[in-house]
């Protein structure tokens, strides 16, 4: 009964994640992207 | 298993490096703690993406999907075998060659008031503000930047980057893996995940004999063998399997057991 209540709670956690990832990728990896290749300065505490 | 593990620590260092060029600098989600100012990252750390959207006003849907099927796949794996800062402190540990100096309790509340606060304080200020007392930003970053780009001036965050990065190694050689216990926001995340990871490990309580020698060189201080399985403070380093001798823990993937 454990078994199959967490392999069915996998199961819905691995379809909601996917669903995610495959709904929101295409609007909002390049705003990641972004963060990734324009680096906050101002974070690190460098100002120039 | 200990090579091993050293060795998808280097691995995973080496991997997040990769953005030396720019086209190899990613939108992906990472599990692990590994900031993306470095001047060659080549992902994005997750509560950094957090705290940009909370700032944005907007919701990550992608960041927490992406992290939400790391942490199914693994849950704290990433912390014990992947994650840089993880590996920064077990290189602690190894130097000061004995136990901690303090003995703490367990606290993995606190892991998720960090997190909460920090997606506050991003979303109250529209601000990274997390990012801007980060140690592992100081310690990948900051200082990284700084030196391959000398033009820049030190600001005030700067200092405040080097004051808690002084503070956390500290805490690192008092007591081991000491981010990873009290105050890592994305071992928060993933702990919890930890119950119902597909990789996890695996206890048989035939086979144990009670001896507690895993509890022994456990390095988040786990109290009761029975805890390892779903522990949220386990970061599956896997030392409590190499340390029993009667092959009562192993590591187990599956999606049923």
């Amino acid at each position: 009964m454990v078994r199959k209540k967490l392999l069915s709670l996998r199961l819905i956690l691995l379809a909601l994640f996917l669903f995610l990832v495959g709904a929101f990728v295409a609007d909002q990896y390049s705003l990641v992207r972004d963060t990734v290749r324009f680096i906050c300065v101002s974070c690190l505490g460098l100002s120039g | 298993m200990r090579k091993l593990r050293w060795t998808t620590q280097v691995l995973a260092l080496v991997l997040v490096n990769i953005g030396f060029l720019p086209i190899l600098k990613t939108g992906v989600v990472i599990p692990f703690f590994y900031c993306y100012g470095c001047p060659l990252a080549g992902f994005a750390c997750p509560i950094g993406i957090f705290q940009t959207y909370a700032a944005l006003g907007q919701f990550p849907f992608y960041a927490i999907g992406a992290l939400g099927l790391f942490s199914i796949a693994a849950g704290r794996f990433w912390c014990g075998w992947a994650c840089p800062f993880g590996t920064v402190q077990d290189i602690v540990m190894w130097l000061r060659r004995r136990g901690d100096f303090i003995n703490l309790r367990s606290a993995p509340w606190m892991r998720l008031v960090v997190l909460v606060g920090a997606v506050f304080f991003a979303w109250l200020l529209a601000d990274t503000v997390f990012c801007k007392i980060c140690p592992a930003g100081s310690l990948f970053a900051a200082i990284p930047h700084r030196i391959v780009s000398p033009e820049f001036d030190f600001g005030t965050f700067f200092y405040v980057h080097l004051g808690t990065l002084a503070i956390a190694l500290v805490a690192f050689f008092l007591i081991g893996r000491f981010w990873c216990r009290y105050l890592c926001p994305l071992g928060g995340i993933l702990g919890v995940f930890n119950r119902v990871g597909i990789v996890t490990i695996k206890l048989d309580e035939r086979k144990c004999n009670g001896c507690k020698d895993c509890l022994e060189i456990c390095p988040v201080k786990i109290t009761e063998v029975e805890d390892i399985e779903d522990s949220s403070d386990c970061i599956r380093c896997g030392k409590c399997i190499d340390a029993c001798h009667e092959d009562a823990l192993r590591i187990s993937a599956s999606l049923r057991s």
